[in-house]
């Protein structure tokens, strides 16, 4: 852990990642459909060379499709955090990215109830200038991605 | 030091693999100095490296074999059989030992000792036979130790140098991702003002990115040599433990293919060329036996034909045992008797493919053959290869397989349902037809498809309902691919079209991607557009298709068994002259389109050229009878066992099942009656006399020696007897004749009366009669007529009476 995080908005929560597990931000408008497999695998989508599997981030949280997912033949861009993962290049969808920041402080312990739907997700709380933060793990979200289509 | 010591390793590692011929071709021809030489060479590296490195073992091991090798090139001991198997048990030692290193095991330094101890004795005993000679050759002098030092050096060849894996995969990775850059760059080009000298410099990007891309893809080849190593180690102590003698010839080593697929191959390979050893290949005792050469001969040979790397396995011994492995398949349950009963012979070779097959170990001792091998035809399907095999009983066995050139760049379809683009590799694929061609028809029963493709019966998928698309209408007829899925049944996969097929570069997918079951992994073509390759495999059992084998339907109509269904299956077609009929499929062999050229009448009689035969044409065509826009004919082709008829149609409509009993009868012509389907009254056609187009009266076997009985069949009318009754006696070889008008039974000539026949008028007659009830028992004691499908019964007491052999 270097400290220095990214921020940005799962369904509309605030979500902080370890900027370790990103390999790049990008902007997509094109995606290409994978039918017969679960809600939250968005599609695939070309970067350069690589193939990244899009992942739904609200929908594997809320299990409800995120209203940021493109719609086919919109021009509408949308933003995935690229990581790689046990060598699978995957892209995880977001409602948007805002900073990326330096916090020193350890993460704090989550307080409250929180929504049972994040209880899996969420590590920690980091707050950015007050604000507080989910510190959530991309390889998390994938292993229970993998586990929730298991069920 | 850490970096000498794996570099040491891999050295020795790969000096061990190359060497492994070269110690059997030693042993076959000890004279052999070269071979003598490169032995002794690697010996003596081992030995100065492992001094260099401090690896006493090493030493000590390689310098003993490195003293009795250089002895026997100084030509004071003659290599045998023992002391060579000493030298490879030194090799093997020095392999463990390596292993040890990498994984930080330890061995056992004694075994060491008791080794070279084994060396040292074989090669004393050796030379004790060979003459006892003094000591002087144990003293070589300064000068000889540096000539063999000299000698050592390996000779100047092509420099190499390693190369970590991952770097040739960035390498390709970065080129795939030029080419996609050039692509976009060229589509960009497109839109703007052509430019000839932009157009001149992005023309030579393109050729250098292309030669790169080549230049690339063979740094991943490996030649088959590498394949091929392991074997003549193999064949020297599998045929000395299973004291058979075998020669092995090696083929096509310099053939070179993808160094995964050469991984992939390996173990297949191995499996196979042990099989032919341990089951094909007889004992000498038994090969004399049979009067075949002692030594038993396998080869094994490489090749590349297109785009495909074509590896044989070749034996000589004693070939599949059909009947064992088929008692095998139906003693195991896989199939039934019957089911077996309808394959080819070739067919029944290739049940040793069978899953299931292989747990059952017994199979090695009974068929010789068939362990494992529906695992070696999954391994060598998984990376899109073919396995065929070709078996003559007791002359060998050969094994072909078929793999791609490379893994990771294979020739796929790409094919479009539901709007979604999809690959599928090419290999997988057997035939494409189009859903309205008249050789297809499909069927609905209870929710599930299926397809019939000249009288084989497919199950049928459409991909929509796998992925859960909605099947878009209206864009012109459909694909209908037939598939071949591993381990599994062919079957059908109807997808919206077929575009056109690319050499893919494949990717593997994100697990959760792979979860779904249906997909192979994922591909990037031409246009950029990310593409998902489908495993026909996985589609099958996502499907739940049944594994059930395509049934072909049986050929004879007169088959009592199938008759006994009270149908049949009947193809409904149009006449040329606008008739709708339908006509016992099993008689029509195939449909065909053929061109008008084709036809033509002599002497009043229209024929066809087929195949290079003139065959009877039921009706002569003209331009009009033609397929519109084509100069096409569509035409049944008819044939039982003697005769053979081209009959000309509108068109092929359908399959469906008719009942046996005739809803009408109304015989006039080639029309037995009509049936009802549907609501909808069809003709149904006569198959006898459909067959009587076909030209002259058969040819009775056996009438030459005592003419058949007549069988008089009182009733015409009735259909049973004309479609069911009359096809069984003839085919027994029964002449059969037709109470209609005018005709009555003569001497000699048999009665036959089924139970609605007024019995009273008839049984006058001098005649044999023999009646045919309905029911299945007996109406009282004194009933002796013959159950209807009573079929041995029936031909047993007509033979009998024909002979005259019992009164009636």
């Amino acid at each position: 852990m270097n400290g220095l995080y990214l921020f940005a908005h799962i369904a509309g929560t605030p979500i902080a990642v370890s900027t370790d597990e990103v390999d790049a931000v990008v902007r997509l408008n094109e995606l290409s459909p994978v039918p017969g497999v679960s809600d939250h695998v968005a599609g695939l989508s070309a970067l350069r060379s690589r193939v990244l599997t899009v992942i739904d981030a609200a929908a594997l949280v809320r299990r409800q499709k995120s209203c940021v997912r493109p719609q086919e033949d919109t021009e509408s861009e949308f933003h995935v955090i690229v990581c790689e993962i046990s060598g699978h290049g995957y892209g995880i969808l977001v409602d948007r990215v805002d900073d990326i920041q330096t916090i020193d402080t350890l993460p704090l312990p989550i307080c409250g109830r929180i929504d049972p739907a994040w209880q899996p997700y969420a590590k920690g709380v980091i707050e950015n200038g007050g604000d507080p933060h989910f510190l959530v793990s991309l390889s998390g979200f994938l292993e229970l991605g993998v586990c929730a289509q298991a069920a | 030091m850490e970096e000498l010591l794996s570099d040491f390793v891999a050295e020795t590692q790969e000096g061990l693999e190359a060497l492994a011929n070269v110690v059997v071709a030693l042993e076959a021809d000890p004279s052999d100095r070269e071979r003598l030489d490169e032995l002794f060479r690697f010996f003596h590296t081992v030995k100065g490296s492992s001094g260099f490195l401090n690896l006493p073992r090493f030493e000590k091991l390689s310098h003993a074999a490195e003293d009795v090798l250089s002895e026997m090139r100084s030509g004071d001991a003659v290599p045998d059989a023992a002391t060579i198997s000493a030298v490879l048990a030194i090799m093997d030692r020095i392999a463990e030992l390596c292993a040890a290193i990498v994984s930080g095991d330890t061995l056992d330094r004694k075994d060491d000792e008791v080794i070279i101890a084994t060396l040292k004795r074989c090669f004393a005993e050796a030379r004790g036979t060979a003459g006892g000679e003094g000591d002087e050759g144990d003293n070589p002098d300064a000068l000889s130790a540096s000539q063999e030092e000299a000698q050592a050096r390996l000779p100047g060849s092509a420099r190499t140098i390693r190369l970590p894996l991952v770097l040739i995969d960035q390498l390709m990775n970065g080129v795939s991702d030029m080419v996609l850059a050039r692509n976009e760059l060229s589509r960009k080009l497109r839109v703007v003002e052509p430019e000839p000298e932009l157009e001149s410099a992005f023309e030579r990007l393109s050729n250098c990115i292309a030669d790169m891309r080549d230049t690339i893809s063979k740094t991943r080849m490996q030649r088959v040599d590498r394949l091929f190593m392991a074997i003549p180690r193999m064949v020297r102590d599998l045929s000395r433990e299973l004291g058979k003698k075998i020669e092995l010839v090696l083929e096509g080593g310099d053939v070179e293919m993808d160094r995964e697929m050469v991984e992939a191959v390996i173990d297949p390979l191995t499996h196979i060329v042990r099989n032919s050893i341990d089951h094909g290949i007889e004992s000498p005792e038994q090969r004399r036996a049979v009067g075949k050469r002692e030594m038993g001969t396998l080869r094994v040979s490489a090749h590349q034909s297109g785009s495909q790397i074509v590896i044989e396995v070749a034996d000589d011994g004693r070939g599949i045992n059909t009947d064992a492995v088929v008692s095998k398949v139906v003693s195991a349950g896989l199939m039934s008797i019957q089911d077996v009963a309808q394959l080819s012979e070739q067919a029944k070779m290739e049940l040793i493919f069978t899953p299931g097959l292989s747990t059952a170990q017994e199979v090695t001792a009974i068929s010789g053959r068939g362990v494992g091998m529906d695992i070696v035809r999954a391994n060598i399907e998984r990376i899109g290869g073919v396995i065929s095999l070709a078996s003559e009983p007791g002359r060998g066995l050969t094994l072909t397989m078929r793999v791609p050139l490379t893994l990771t760049i294979i020739p796929g379809l790409i094919l479009n349902a539901g709007g979604i683009n999809f690959a599928i590799p090419r290999s997988a694929v057997v035939e494409i037809l189009h859903d309205n061609n008249p050789t297809v028809s499909v069927g609905q029963l209870g929710g599930g498809l299926t397809a019939t493709i000249r009288n084989t019966r497919y199950s049928m998928i459409n991909l929509e309902d796998v992925i859960g698309m909605p099947i878009l209408q209206g864009q012109g007829p459909r694909s209908l691919m037939l598939v071949r899925s591993t381990g599994g049944k062919p079957y059908i996969l109807a997808v919206a079209n077929v575009e056109n097929h690319e050499e893919l570069v494949i990717r593997p997918a994100a697990p959760m991607v792979m979860a779904a079951g249906i997909y192979a992994g994922m591909t990037l073509p031409d246009n950029g557009q990310p593409m998902l390759l489908l495993d026909a495999g996985g589609i099958a059992q996502i499907s739940q298709l049944p594994l059930i084998s395509e049934t072909v339907e049986t050929k004879a109509p007169s088959d009592a068994t199938e008759a006994r269904g009270g149908s049949y299956a009947g193809l409904r077609y149009i006449e040329l002259s606008g008739e709708e009929r339908i006509i016992r499929l099993s008689l029509v062999e195939r449909v065909e389109d053929i061109p008008l050229d084709r036809f033509g009448t002599s002497a009043g009689r229209p024929y066809v050229t087929l195949d290079g035969r003139i065959i009877n044409c039921a009706s002569a065509v003209g331009e009009t009878d033609a397929q519109p826009g084509t100069r096409e004919v569509t035409c049944l082709r008819i044939r039982d066992d003697l005769h053979e008829l081209c009959y000309p149609i509108r068109m092929v409509l359908d399959i469906e099942n008719v009942s046996n009993e005739l809803d009408m009868s109304a015989r006039h012509g080639l029309v037995a009656g009509l049936v009802l389907l549907d609501g909808r009254q069809v003709e149904a056609v006569d198959s006898m006399a459909i067959l009587a187009l076909a030209g002259t009266a058969p040819v009775q076997p056996g009438s030459a020696a005592s003419a058949p009985a007549r069988c008089f069949i009182a009733d015409a009318d009735d259909p049973w007897n004309r479609e069911i009754l009359a096809p069984l006696l003839e085919q027994a070889g029964f002449q059969v004749m037709w109470g209609e008008e005018g005709a009555s039974p003569q001497r000699g000539d048999i009665l036959l009366l089924t139970d609605d026949t007024d019995a009273t008028d008839e049984a006058a007659s001098a005649q044999p009669v023999v009646r045919l009830r309905r029911a299945s028992q007996p109406r009282g004691a004194k009933d002796d007529s013959i159950y209807r499908y009573d079929r041995d019964t029936l031909i047993r007491t007509l033979t009998a009476l024909g002979e005259g052999t019992v009164a009636a």
